[in-house]
């Protein structure tokens, strides 16, 4: 897939040709800020976890009661 | 009756005091006039209620009850589905959108008794901490209608503040539960994110969501989550844990619990006047035999970031379709808060899924300390006028808006269960609150100690146009 066809594929999911360039670029900091923020959080905290170990600590820490 | 807060309302009409009948002819005349101008209403069922009304109290003369609200009016945040009922999540492009099937909360309530009034406003999708709908009209605070209400839960806080209701249900994906009862002066919880099934509620984010009840006390919300908690079939992701008797719970003591105040983060840019109310807050549930330690934060930057990204890219994924076909019924606000989410790549999102069980523990360890509760501001400023969010200082109205969520936002990424206690009133005349966050699953020992607090002050008691200082029972 060359650089259009990303482009075209690209505007099929998320049709941002009907987004003002100016939200656009506001959009793509904001992107670019969370990318960065998470990158170096992920290296910080390693989540090896899958997302459902979350729902599983929730779990075992209310079955523990609140000294859990 | 209808000054009184819930749990005496149920009592009165399970007494014979008054019929279920009057009590939601009053609720409904209160919503009709006052509602209306504060823009707190969207549908009322005026017949249905009080045909339900009626029913209720047949019952109760022939010995029946069917639960602990028998006979309670109430009305709920327009995103509940109710089988045959419109339900417009505040946007013009649910404005004729009827369910077939009834909300798992509202199948609840209906079953412990209560009468469904009709539905209360909010913000467009559950999107923006103010009241602001550009479809419906801004909310407004029934303290001062020149100031905001909070939001999302927008109409809830205010119908129930306002006494037109006994308490209603919100959601909070964010604060939108805890914002508004915040700057309306009324008690809201938002429980633990799997505590309360979501199953026939309008999404804004899949792994933030959560359901939970605004009402005058603590003791009206053990009540109520008491009777919405718990497993249901419909929800796969709602909790297996048993339901605790929460009302039970509540006896007053605060001996033992030890209360942990977070600095750094919570007191960044925290308003002086603010301050002094939620240390007096502190001072209280030290007198009532809680111990006080003062702990550190974790990098709620990157949490209340985390948060940004699951809430984006879900609300994109659910939004999608609507702003490719109609995206000029979106506020541009709300626009530019979903839009984003569109552009995050998949492997950060889950990447930022992954670390939540990383960062709750960060939070207990930090934060927690070993404490079973946090104390934290709701609100770190002043309720603001509606000028002050929506004027043309945009900048000034972007910083507000962010000091309205500063102290909720984090919470819903951790998951945890949190409640928003009215704690007096600043120099402009409008309400200020604190927080209690516990532990996953910690709702009884939150109310209990909300409920001690609330034992001592009269704040929650007072009502817009009632007020007076501060008055220890």
């Amino acid at each position: 897939m060359n650089a259009d066809e990303l482009r075209r594929y690209l505007n099929t999911v998320h049709d941002s040709d009907a987004i003002p360039q100016a939200a656009l670029q506001s959009y793509a900091a904001q992107v670019v800020a969370f990318e960065e923020t998470i990158r170096l959080a992920a290296r910080r905290l390693r989540p090896e976890d899958e997302p459902a170990a979350y729902v599983a600590l929730i779990e075992e820490l209310g079955r523990k009661g609140v000294d859990g | 009756v209808i000054e009184a807060g819930l749990i005496e309302a149920a009592r009165a009409v399970e007494r014979g005091e008054v019929t279920s009948e009057a009590l939601t002819r009053e609720c409904l005349d209160r919503l009709e006039s006052r509602g209306r101008d504060l823009n707190a209403v969207i549908t009322l069922d005026r017949e249905a209620a009080l045909e339900t009304a009626r029913a209720r109290d047949v019952e109760r003369a022939a010995g029946r009850s069917r639960g602990p609200l028998h006979g309670v009016p109430l009305a709920h945040k327009d995103l509940f589905y109710r089988k045959g009922r419109r339900s417009t999540y505040g946007s013009p492009i649910r404005d004729s959108f009827v369910p077939d099937e009834t909300a798992t909360v509202l199948s609840r309530l209906d079953a412990a008794g209560a009468v469904d009034l009709g539905t209360l406003s909010l913000s467009e999708f559950a999107f923006s901490p103010t009241g602001y709908n550009r479809h419906f009209g801004h909310a407004r605070n029934p303290w001062n209608d020149d100031h905001v209400p909070g939001g999302s839960s927008s109409g809830s806080a205010i119908a129930v503040a306002d006494r037109m209701v006994f308490a209603a249900l919100g959601t909070d994906t964010g604060g939108s539960i805890r914002h508004p009862a915040a700057a309306c002066g009324v008690t809201g919880l938002k429980p633990t994110v799997t505590r309360v099934s979501r199953h026939g509620a309008g999404p804004l984010s899949h792994s933030l969501d959560c359901i939970g009840p605004i009402a005058r006390s603590a003791a009206d919300c053990a009540r109520l989550v008491s009777v919405i908690a718990g497993r249901d079939g419909r929800d796969p992701t709602s909790s297996t844990l048993p339901v605790p008797d929460h009302e039970g719970a509540l006896d007053g003591s605060l001996a033992g619990l030890r209360i942990a105040v977070p600095h750094s983060y919570y007191r960044d840019g925290l308003d002086r006047e603010v301050e002094r109310l939620v240390d007096d807050s502190i001072e209280v549930l030290k007198e009532r035999g809680a111990a006080i330690v003062a702990t550190a934060t974790p990098d709620m930057d990157l949490v209340n970031t985390l948060g940004q990204v699951v809430m984006a890219v879900e609300a994109a994924a659910i939004h999608r379709p609507w702003l490719r076909d109609r995206r000029e019924d979106y506020a541009e606000v709300v626009r530019s808060r979903i839009e984003p989410g569109l552009f995050i790549s998949s492997t950060r999102y889950v990447e930022a899924l992954s670390l939540r069980r990383a960062v709750l523990c960060e939070f207990l360890e930090t934060a927690f300390a070993g404490a079973d509760l946090v104390h934290l501001p709701a609100l770190t400023v002043p309720v603001p006028t509606i000028a002050e969010t929506t004027g043309p200082d945009g900048a000034h109205a972007s910083r507000t808006l962010a000091a309205l969520t500063h102290c909720t936002r984090g919470i819903n990424y951790l998951g945890l269960p949190a409640v928003s206690i009215p704690a007096g009133f600043t120099s402009n005349g409008l309400p200020c609150a604190f927080q209690l966050v516990g532990r996953p699953f910690a709702e009884a020992m939150l109310l209990r100690a909300a409920d001690a607090y609330q034992r001592d002050t009269q704040w929650h008691r007072t009502a817009p146009g009632r007020r007076g200082g501060r008055q220890p029972t």
